[in-house]
């Protein structure tokens, strides 16, 4: 039941146009409609052309084919009632009223193919639409984006209104004298904030001062609203009027924006509950009918069991739902209300004679707040003397600097302000750069050597800076796609045949395997195939032992409970 | 990131292809173009965008077309605009010739996430389909949120298309949207659309068969009440899983056989296919096959009937003792006026015919025949004389298959002997014939028939067929003497005159003829039917009339005497001849008294003698030719007794008896070809489907299901690629050259595909190098040539694809041209070689009959006549010789051309364009031994004659040159 290709040509076998509904090269399909007319005979009586791959179905209309081209075993019923639903779409986009011929179909192209769009879906799976259906779905006229468009024309002229007030105020004011100003930018910055437009707030309330700038910045967020409400209307629309338009102070007329959409979630419910489940007394037709036909229908069941047909098989249904426990069990959902996690990757080039031609660490401190309540807390910080071994650490600008580099307390620089909840922040950064070599977590050493008719490759690894390191794989690639041989291997040896190298695998490195070495032969090869060696790992120790000691309310200096979780990633760990 | 990569290394015309619209517009300016879409008015916006779409479509891009189209199409506020846009994006390329996304790209995401979530419902629609078509992870990663979103929309036709966009990504890169399969099943079990649903249920086939099966149990009560579409999808779902997992076949044959009822022809036609395709047992064969012939009944487009005619025709091949069953149900079809539905009935009905069913199949064979008669008058009178042709051609093959049937049939074929419209009077005496060769107690049988139709027939042909069959088979004294009575009362009153005089005893002849055949009472007036037309087969009729007017007195009297005085003396030899054979029976009779035998010889000589003075008198309307005179002669000489009379009683129906045992050794043969296709080689692998499935994974290259096959099939083409062959490698330049070239060359249907290896012998880095070729001939180049840069002792594959649209040998030539890189810009050029497109590569042997043969070859008309050239002196191989070198079949039957001294052979063969080509040769064997002759060769088109003509003297030359 597949159609890949609908066309329209002449009867001369010129393509006007076509549209494939399959993945079709070029040249594939203009191979099928060059020999499309050389396989239609003049007097046939039917309208069907089979090849050795596909299959013709088509039908004239005046002058010109519809043409569908369809794979060899479909369903021939349904090919034909699609092909019947396109030929009447062609007289029907004519630009000439109901004339069908290669130039008015040209004119029309566009619109004839979106039709066409409309009954065949990409797949080639046919649509059950009608003329009618496609000329609405063609039409596009959508009662939503009206809606949509009111509102938003509603929610502009709302705020010029409001631009026009407060530009009236302000100029009041300037005649009244400039140290009211600050405070004016002040009051306007809070109330911006407390209806959520943090960051317009901030801006208004540094900058308050001047009161021109100030006048800007109401402009500014007043536009900023009105391209930003769409987004929200979007937002909301499926929740049915959900808070945070953060304006509902501003204006009457914004109370009748609201009540919109409110009409709109409203009707958007029915519309759901009307594409419920199917209605219930279905089932009991149903019954009524099976009772005179499962007789005939057993006797035949019975007939084909005598056959030797299986016919009673039961069916697991087991399967599908192992499958969601599983996709369940992968998601977990952190569980406190704030949760810490300090990252810290690792770039690091080691030349294969030892030196390091680079090294850097960068540092995260991330702090994800999920519950509102708790959002305006300090963070007890303690950098384990880290800035002594030269990391130099860096905070959010909006965290209070001072704080930190006196008590090691991390909070925002406005005390009152809470933590942005959600999404993770980083609050503090840190940063290392260094060329000594025992910093190096890792120090790897290979020794690849050829003796003629096999390279032997040595190498060892020796715990460096790092206490412990997990789940350790050592990359070699070896350039040949012969398989190599172990000859002496610490840990787990594996061969992947695609990338044509050699995985190195340890669970762990720590003090009891401080060392070890691999030893494997392979084909001859020129010893520059077996760089650059790659690292990866997972560790718990950072070069910056960052420890947070204390979560602690802003306001009553409560203690909160919180996560915390390190670790140290190569992002780049290479011996080149 | 395959497909990324792909689309980067293919060429323009092996990329994915959506759209093709023709367009003659001259290629417009840029500027104007761009203009255009810069101005405010919409409607030159969009026709703009029009153009530059077409113009893309043709290859001719225009350069920053696509930043211009993100700037003012795509934001603007117009819904029909935009979605123009989007067509344009499908089309463009979204990769930059280094093989890297465009830059752009990331601006058109943005955008394309707008549309995603804007308020018009059919924008998110059609938004979501173009999502479909991108092949790009990096441009799809963005949307994946938007397009999660749009399946909670509230309007069906957004979430249909939602679905469908989720099941696209997650086919193609499955790690976008992971939770994929479990996301679609939770919006089925909510989903109420019919189109979202059916969507939704095809993803979870496609993707997660086992969440489809899950559904599918979960609902299968409901499954009558879905709707057609859905009904169909759960149909494929249920042939995958069985095909996977036959232990499951039981659950779901309940659900085939509920279907089966569905008053949705598509349903049950798919329900009857889904049926076959999973059991072979006897009552799902025969439920399916009740299926068809109801729909076959039911249905009333010629294209369904014909396709379930194909259906039923492979089921014949597994099933056919279910087909015998139900012969009178597929007989219904014959109802169909369309001549190709009732040709294919035929067939079908012919090769399930046994000799339960043989009556009854004759039977309605026999009704149709009688209703070609009613018919005539009111239908077209072509296509009723070939329908009957066909029966009749039908109860012939039956009666020869089963003796019982072929009493019955010669009864009633024997009405049509005197059909004068069509061949089909000429089949029936052929079958007649047949018939008394074959079954010796049918014989007297035949006989009466036919000397009761003589007086009645009046074609040629049928009478001299009629008058060998008297002649040869008549051999009861009886039956002598009935035949030699009505051939001289044929003849009428000798000697034979033209004149009106002549009338009156030509009417008692008449008389005669019909008091001893024909004892119904005759009318003199022309007999009025109830439809008030006159009733003319009645050969008295046309005497009376004839009679009266003397303008056509060569039609009066009886049908011989009309064909000998009309000068048909082929028919006059027939006739003498026929009474030859019945002399020398007379003769061989032991008991025959001698008065009696001289007396029948006297008549007979005395009819060829009067045949041989009409021809020569100057009442004939054409002389009489050597040839037949020459033969009656020998009649005479035959009857004096002069030579032995063996020869006429014996070798013509020995050889006729040699001409039905090769026919039928032919029909054996072809049916043992037939067979041994069918046939599974010995070395074939055995599928153990449930051993092979526990150490492999389900979705091993053997395991892909038919459904998909033939979707790639039709997708890719079929995949003959012929390999590489050294054979077809030609070299285009010299060794010596600074550019080596040589191409290998593939012949697909229309399509020819050069590779072509160049290899830069210089030291030199060369630039611009670009391939160019030309064609002569019925030949298309369909690319552009592209410019490469070669490092010195590079290589480079340059591959070329050419259109071919008919048979025809076509040249392509070309040359390399270059720039060589360094200071001073000089720049070569090197001339390939020519490549020659083989005829050969086209044609394949076919087989034609020797009707269609004739028509043909009197329809064509390109004739190419090659003189024969050849040192050969052997006929048959030098047939060998042309037969092999044509690659043509030779029709004529072989064995004879030596003893002969001459050779007359058909030849056949069909292009894969779907050209007939024919070719005779007519050669002679001269008394020294060489040959001497013509082959001619004819074809609908130029091309064909042409080429053939060109590749038969090549190649005799060529087999002269040697020797």
């Amino acid at each position: 039941m597949v159609v890949l290709s609908a066309a329209v040509t002449t009867k001369a076998g010129k393509v006007v146009l076509s549209r494939q509904y399959r993945e079709l090269s070029r040249i594939r399909i203009e191979g099928l409609l060059a020999a499309f007319p050389k396989l239609i005979g003049t007097d046939r009586q039917h309208t069907y052309v089979e090849t050795d791959n596909v299959r013709y179905v088509y039908q004239p209309v005046e002058t010109l084919y519809v043409l569908l081209i369809t794979t060899k075993n479909s369903n021939i019923v349904e090919d034909l009632e699609t092909l019947r639903l396109l030929g009447k779409i062609l007289p029907e986009y004519s630009p000439r009223y109901g004339v069908v011929d290669e130039e008015s179909v040209m004119e029309a192209a566009f619109e004839i193919i979106y039709s066409f769009d409309e009954v065949i879906d990409w797949g080639g799976l046919r649509e059950n639409v009608d003329l009618q259906q496609i000329a609405t779905f063609t039409e596009m006229y959508s009662h939503e984006e009206r809606l949509v468009k009111m509102i938003q024309e509603s929610k502009m002229a709302e705020a010029k209104e409001e631009r026009k007030r407060r530009e009236e105020e302000i100029r009041r004011q300037r005649s009244d004298g400039g140290d009211r100003l600050g405070m004016l930018g002040n009051e306007l910055g809070k109330m911006l904030q407390a209806g959520g437009m943090g960051s317009f707030a901030q801006d208004l309330g540094l900058t308050g001062l001047q009161n021109k700038a100030a006048a800007n910045a109401a402009y500014a967020a007043a536009g900023g609203i009105s391209s930003d409400s769409y987004a929200q209307q979007q937002s909301t629309m499926g929740m049915g009027g959900g808070g945070g338009m953060g304006m509902s102070g501003m204006g009457s007329q914004m109370g009748m924006g609201m009540n919109m959409r409110n009409v709109i979630s409203s009707s958007s419910g029915y519309g759901r509950s009307n594409a419920g489940p199917p209605p219930v007394a279905g089932t009991a037709a149903k019954k009524g009918m099976s009772l005179g036909k499962g007789k005939k229908q057993d006797n035949i069941l019975d007939s084909l069991r005598a056959e030797g047909e299986v016919v009673d098989a039961p069916v697991s249904r087991l399967k599908g739902a192992k499958a969601n426990a599983a996709a369940a069990a992968a998601y977990v959902p952190p569980s406190q209300a704030i949760h810490l996690a300090t990252i810290e990757k690792l770039n690091l080039t080691v030349s294969r004679d030892g030196g390091i031609q680079n090294m850097e660490v960068k540092g995260d401190l991330m702090l994800r707040v999920t519950d509102s309540a708790k959002a305006g807390i300090r963070l007890q910080v303690s950098t384990g003397g880290a800035e002594s071994n030269g990391v130099q650490f860096r905070t959010h600008p909006n965290v209070d600097r001072t704080l930190f580099s006196t008590q090691g307390l991390i909070g925002l620089k406005d005390p009152k302000r809470p933590f942005p909840t959600g999404n993770p922040l980083g609050v503090l950064r840190w940063r290392l750069v260094t060329k000594e070599e025992d910093k190096a977590p890792l120090l790897i050493n290979c020794w690849p050597s050829d003796n003629g008719d096999e390279s032997v490759v040595n190498i060892e690894y020796e715990l460096g800076a790092s206490k412990e390191l997990r789940d350790v794989v050592i990359t070699i690639p070896i350039g040949t796609s012969s398989q190599p041989t172990v000859n002496q291997c610490d840990g787990e040896f594996v061969y992947n045949s695609r990338t044509q190298s050699v995985e190195w695998r340890l669970a762990m490195i720590d003090e009891s395997n401080s060392q070890g070495s691999l030893e494997f032969s392979t084909g001859p090869t020129d010893a520059n195939a077996f760089f650059p060696i790659n690292v990866s790992f997972s560790s718990k120790y950072t070069y910056a032992p960052i420890v947070v000691s204390q979560v602690a309310l802003v306001s009553s200096g409560e203690p909160v409970e919180f996560g915390h979780d390190v670790s140290l990633v190569p992002d780049t760990f290479s011996i080149v | 990131m395959s497909s990324v990569k792909l689309g980067t290394m293919t060429s323009a015309l092996e990329r994915q292809c959506t759209l093709l619209i023709h367009q003659d517009i001259a290629p417009e300016d840029a500027d104007e173009l761009k203009k255009h879409l810069e101005s405010g008015d919409l409607e030159s916006k969009a026709e703009a965008l029009k153009r530059a779409i077409s113009m893309q479509l043709s290859g001719e891009p225009v350069p920053g077309m696509l930043m211009m189209v993100i700037r003012y199409i795509l934001p603007h506020e117009d819904t029909h605009l935009r979605k123009l846009g989007l067509y344009y994006l499908e089309i463009v390329d979204k990769h930059g010739p280094d093989g890297k996304m465009l830059p752009e790209m990331i601006l058109v995401c943005n955008m394309i996430r707008n549309e995603l979530v804007h308020p018009n419902e059919y924008t998110r629609g059609c938004a979501l389909r173009f999502v479909c078509k991108i092949h790009d992870a990096e441009i799809l990663e963005p949307l994946i949120p938007s397009i999660r979103q749009n399946l909670e929309h509230r309007h069906s036709f957004v979430r249909r298309n939602a679905v469908l966009a989720v099941h696209t990504i997650f086919e193609k890169f499955e790690f976008l949207i992971p939770d994929a399969p479990e996301l679609v099943e939770e919006f089925l079990a909510e989903e109420g659309d019919l189109a979202a649903k059916r969507n939704a249920f095809v993803m979870l086939c496609q993707s997660d068969q086992d969440r489809g099966v899950n559904y599918l149990n979960n609902n299968i009560q409901h499954i009558p009440m879905w709707g057609e579409t859905l009904q169909l999808s759960a149909l494929e779902l249920v042939r995958r899983v069985c095909r996977a997992n036959p232990l499951e076949k039981g659950q779901y044959i309940k659900i085939i056989f509920v279907l089966l009822q569905s008053p949705s022809a598509a349903v049950v036609y798919e329900s009857a296919n889904t049926l076959i395709s999973l059991s072979s047992a006897p009552t799902a064969i025969r439920a399916a096959a009740q299926c068809y012939c109801q729909l076959l009944a039911t249905q009333s487009d010629n294209n369904i009937k014909l396709i379930l005619l194909d259906r039923i025709v492979d089921l014949r091949k597994s099933q056919s003792a279910v087909l015998q069953e139900l012969v009178m149900d597929i007989m219904r079809a014959l109802q169909s006026p369309n001549m190709d539905i009732r040709r294919k009935t035929i067939d079908l009905a012919m090769d399930v015919i046994t000799r339960r069913n043989v009556e009854e199949v004759v039977g309605v064979l026999r009704k149709e025949l009688v209703k070609t008669m009613s018919a005539e008058t009111s239908q077209e009178k072509d296509t009723v004389s070939q329908y009957r042709q066909l029966l009749i051609k039908a109860i012939h093959s039956a009666s020869v298959r089963f003796p019982e049937v072929a009493g019955t049939a010669v009864s009633v074929l024997s009405d049509f002997l005197a059909d004068t419209y069509g061949d089909a009077a000429t089949d029936v005496i052929i079958f007649v014939r047949e018939v008394c060769e074959r079954y010796e107690n049918l014989r007297s049988e035949v006989l009466k028939r036919v000397l009761f139709m003589l007086p009645s027939i009046r074609n040629a042909s049928v009478v001299r067929g009629a008058l060998w069959v008297l002649g040869s088979y008549s051999e009861q004294p009886q039956d002598v003497k009935e035949a030699f009575q009505a051939v001289l009362s044929g003849v009428g009153r000798l000697p034979l005159t033209n004149g009106l005089e002549e009338d009156g005893e030509g009417e008692e002849d008449e008389d005669e003829v019909e008091k001893e055949a024909k004892p119904a009472p005759k009318s003199k007036r022309p007999t009025i039917l109830a439809d008030g037309t006159y009733a003319s087969q009645i050969a008295e009729t046309e005497l009376v009339t004839g009679a009266g007017s003397s303008t056509n007195a060569e039609k009066t009297g009886p049908p011989i005497r009309s064909l000998l005085m009309a000068g048909e003396y082929v028919v006059g030899v027939a006739v003498c001849t026929m009474l030859t054979k019945l002399v020398l029976r007379v003769k061989s009779y032991d008991n025959a008294p001698p008065v009696f035998v001289n007396r029948v010889r006297a008549e007979a000589m005395l009819v060829c003698a009067s045949l041989l003075k009409f021809g020569k008198s100057h009442y004939a309307p054409v002389a009489i030719d050597d040839g037949s005179a020459e033969r009656i002669i020998s009649c005479i000489t035959t009857m004096n007794g002069e030579t032995n009379g063996d020869i006429w009683l014996e070798s013509s129906r020995e050889a006729f008896h040699e001409v039905i045992r090769v026919n039928e050794e032919r029909q054996e043969s072809a049916a043992q070809e037939k067979a041994k296709k069918d046939e599974t080689p010995v070395e074939e692998v055995i599928d153990f489907r449930l051993l092979r499935s526990r150490r492999t994974t389900a979705a091993t290259e053997a395991d892909v299901d038919v459904d998909e096959m033939a979707l790639t099939s039709a997708t890719t083409g079929s995949s003959t690629s012929q390999g590489f062959q050294l054979s077809r490698i030609t070299q285009l330049t010299g060794m010596s050259d600074p550019v080596y070239a040589e191409a290998h060359i593939t012949v697909h249907q229309y399509d020819i595909i050069l590779d072509v290896l160049v290899i830069n012998t210089t030291n030199d880095t060369l630039q611009n190098l670009t391939l160019e070729l030309a064609t002569m001939g019925d030949l298309r180049l369909c690319e552009r040539p592209q410019s490469y840069t070669l490092g010195p002792g590079d290589r480079k594959t340059i591959r070329a694809n050419i259109k071919v649209s008919s048979t025809e040998t076509g040249i392509i030539f070309g040359n390399i041209v270059y720039d060589v890189a360094g200071a001073g810009s000089a720049s070569g050029c090197v001339i390939l070689n020519d490549i020659h497109v083989d005829v050969m590569d086209y044609i394949e042997p076919g087989e034609v009959s020797d009707t269609d043969f004739r028509s043909m070859w009197a329809e064509f008309e390109w004739e190419n006549k090659v003189a024969v050239n050849t040192t050969c002196k052997d006929l048959s191989q030098f047939l060998d010789f042309v037969t092999e070198c044509t690659n043509m079949r030779c029709l004529t039957l072989r064995g004879i051309e030596e003893e002969s001294g001459y050779l007359a052979a058909n030849l056949y063969a069909r292009s894969v364009f779907g050209e007939d080509a024919l070719v005779n040769l007519s050669v002679e064997k001269a008394p020294d031994g060489s040959l001497a002759g013509y082959i001619r060769i004819r074809s609908k088109t130029q091309g064909i004659a042409l080429s053939l003509g060109d590749k038969i003297t090549l190649k005799q030359s060529q087999k002269q040159g040697p020797k």
